[in-house]
């Protein structure tokens, strides 16, 4: 009896212990099955039931967690995709506007032709060159609108171009209202892996401003031209026809003199050789002014050339007034320049001239020749000990015809240092002179280098 | 060289009266026994030289002064016109100008011109150059004889 009374109330715990296991797993606690009590009945056989129903419900608990991270994870990583996508969308939108900005903003035409040259995209923009609209010019072959007078031209360049040799082409294009636009195209042309062509693709931009400024600059070049021509045309009257009447003034002038000398008085005489010296000294003023003209009108080309001859040259012309003077001339390592030999020949001439004339008096003129410079030019120095230039005067001594001095004290035209100026200047230089009264002046003048130098 | 011992022949193609008096004046204080024959452009030169027209019957000139700018035919064609024929060619032909134009003195030697002179401003100097050319020309150079025409 005690066992069955002990067997009912055991048999209420092990119910109890079960709800409460049920309980434990509809909260979610796996972790502590019912206690099973080993009787082999009914309520054993639910709590095993129970602990092995647990069980599943735990490893599906456990799969379903699982899945839920790893849904979790791809939710983030989709997150993370999507934050990036919406940069790059940002940068994308970026570009694009800068694209956009771009295509407004540039002027240049894309356009794109079949292998017959027949229009088959133009861009917008055209009307603004053209005033044609893209509507208008689709479907029309391009050689329509090029000026015939460059058509045989650009045929021969779009050939070359279909060859495979890109360039670019200039030429004029007829616009809407009938008149003609500077334009330049580079085309490229589009073929099919066979090679064969399929057509043309380019820019096509304005060039009319380039293109006007370019005549007005070929004109003002062949204005240049023609003064010049007109110059060296006055050059040779100059030589020739005004030679002649200033030949004939002293001659017969001193023919006079040569048969009549008797019967003249000495003052007669003197006026005579007043009227032979100014007509002489004329003659040298024109020859001079015509050596002047010559520099532009005459010049050679600039070519390389060593400048150790030119000096060379240039004091084997002086060699008697280098005697005459009894003069030392020192001159530094020269360099090859890109030059008209012949210019720097006299230019070197008259500087060095000009050095050992204007000597102190009982003082031996020593000239030293020397080179300085920088990257981008030669500087050549002709320096001397002799009088020296008032500084008020150190601008002046460049004009033509301008003299310091007295003809008895240093003769001369006042046309060395013009000619030099122009030499110099002719040859993208600039010349000028130091000095000290009384010490000796630097003549100094530079010479640019050229790129191969 | 027969030079001293007959009277030479200058044809002086000038257009300048002054000039052409000046050569003469030069010429008599040289002294030498020279007959100078004036023709005043290069047609009458052209004429003088094969003896038409009013120049008929004129000795072949020893020498020929010949001046640059001139009417109606310049120096520089009549150079070229004697130096191309067969006749006139062995004529010494000296160019006496005021031109020192670089291009006429390397066009006047292309066209063989014997000698190229400027004339100076100065009359003594002038003499003088006109003493030198007759000295050496008429009595210093040795030229073929001219080609027997008669």
């Amino acid at each position: 009896m005690h066992g069955e009374h002990d067997a009912m109330n055991n048999g209420d715990d092990r119910v109890r212990s079960i709800i409460e296991g049920i309980q434990r797993v509809a909260s979610g606690d796996f972790s502590s099955p019912i206690t099973v009590t080993g009787e082999e009945d009914d309520l054993d056989a639910i709590a095993t039931g129970i602990n092995m129903l647990t069980e599943e419900i735990a490893h599906r608990d456990k799969e379903s967690n699982e899945k839920q991270e790893a849904i979790l994870n791809i939710l983030e990583d989709v997150n993370e995709a999507k934050e990036e996508l919406e940069k790059a969308t940002v940068a994308l939108t970026e570009s694009e506007e800068k694209y956009r900005d771009l295509v407004e903003n540039i002027n240049d035409v894309f356009y794109a032709t079949d292998e017959n040259g027949t229009i088959t995209y133009i861009s917008p923009i055209v009307s603004h060159i053209m005033d044609y609209h893209p509507e208008d010019i689709i479907g029309r072959p391009f050689m329509e609108f090029i000026h015939e007078d460059d058509l045989e031209r650009i045929m021969e360049a779009f050939t070359d171009i279909v060859a495979g040799n890109l360039h670019p082409s200039e030429y004029r294009v007829m616009k809407k209202d009938g008149g003609y636009q500077w334009v330049r195209t580079s085309s490229r042309p589009i073929k099919d892996e066979n090679g064969k062509l399929l057509g043309l693709r380019g820019v096509l931009s304005d060039i009319q401003e380039k293109k006007e400024r370019e005549e007005r600059l070929e004109k003002a070049l062949t204005d240049l031209e023609k003064s010049n021509k007109e110059l060296e045309q006055f050059a040779y009257v100059a030589s020739h026809d005004l030679q002649e009447p200033l030949r004939m003034v002293s001659s017969y002038l001193q023919l006079l003199n040569r048969r009549y000398g008797e019967n003249l008085d000495d003052t007669a005489k003197e006026f005579i050789d007043f009227a032979v010296d100014g007509s002489t000294r004329m003659s040298g003023l024109i020859q001079d002014l015509l050596k002047f003209s010559r520099v532009g009108t005459k010049g050679k080309p600039f070519e390389p050339t060593e400048m150790k001859e030119v000096v060379d040259t240039a004091l084997k012309n002086l060699e008697i007034a280098i005697q005459d003077h009894e003069a030392t001339v020192s001159v530094d390592e020269m360099p090859v320049a890109s030059v008209d030999a012949g210019q720097m020949v006299q230019l070197f001439q008259n500087l060095i001239g000009n050095a050992m004339k204007f000597n102190r008096p009982g003082m031996a003129p020593e000239v030293k020749v020397g080179l300085g410079g920088s990257d981008t030019e030669w500087e050549f120095t002709i320096a001397d000990n002799g009088i020296g230039i008032p500084e008020d005067q150190l601008e002046r001594v460049f004009v033509i015809f301008q003299r310091l001095h007295p003809r008895e004290e240093y003769d001369g035209t006042g046309i060395g240092l013009a000619v030099c100026k122009r030499i110099v200047e002719r040859h993208g230089g600039r010349i000028w002179v130091e000095s000290a009264e009384g010490e000796g002046s630097t003549f100094h003048f530079t010479i640019p280098k050229r790129r191969d130098e | 060289m027969e030079g001293s011992d007959r009277k030479m022949d200058i044809l002086l193609v000038e257009d300048n009266p002054g000039d052409i008096r000046l050569t003469q004046e030069a010429m008599r204080e040289s002294g030498l026994p020279i007959t100078l024959h004036v023709v005043k452009d290069g047609v009458q030169a052209i004429e003088f030289l094969e003896q038409e027209g009013a120049h008929e019957g004129v000795p072949r000139p020893d020498l020929i002064l010949l001046d640059l700018n001139l009417p109606r035919m310049n120096g520089k064609e009549v150079l070229a016109y004697v130096k191309s024929n067969p006749e006139l060619e062995t004529i010494p032909i000296v160019i006496l100008t005021t031109s020192s134009n670089d291009d006429d003195i390397r066009k006047c030697y292309t066209l063989q011109a014997n000698c190229y002179v400027l004339k100076p401003i100065d009359f003594e100097r002038f003499i003088g150059l006109v003493r030198s050319i007759e000295s050496f020309w008429l009595e210093l150079a040795a030229l073929p004889q001219a080609a027997d025409t008669t």
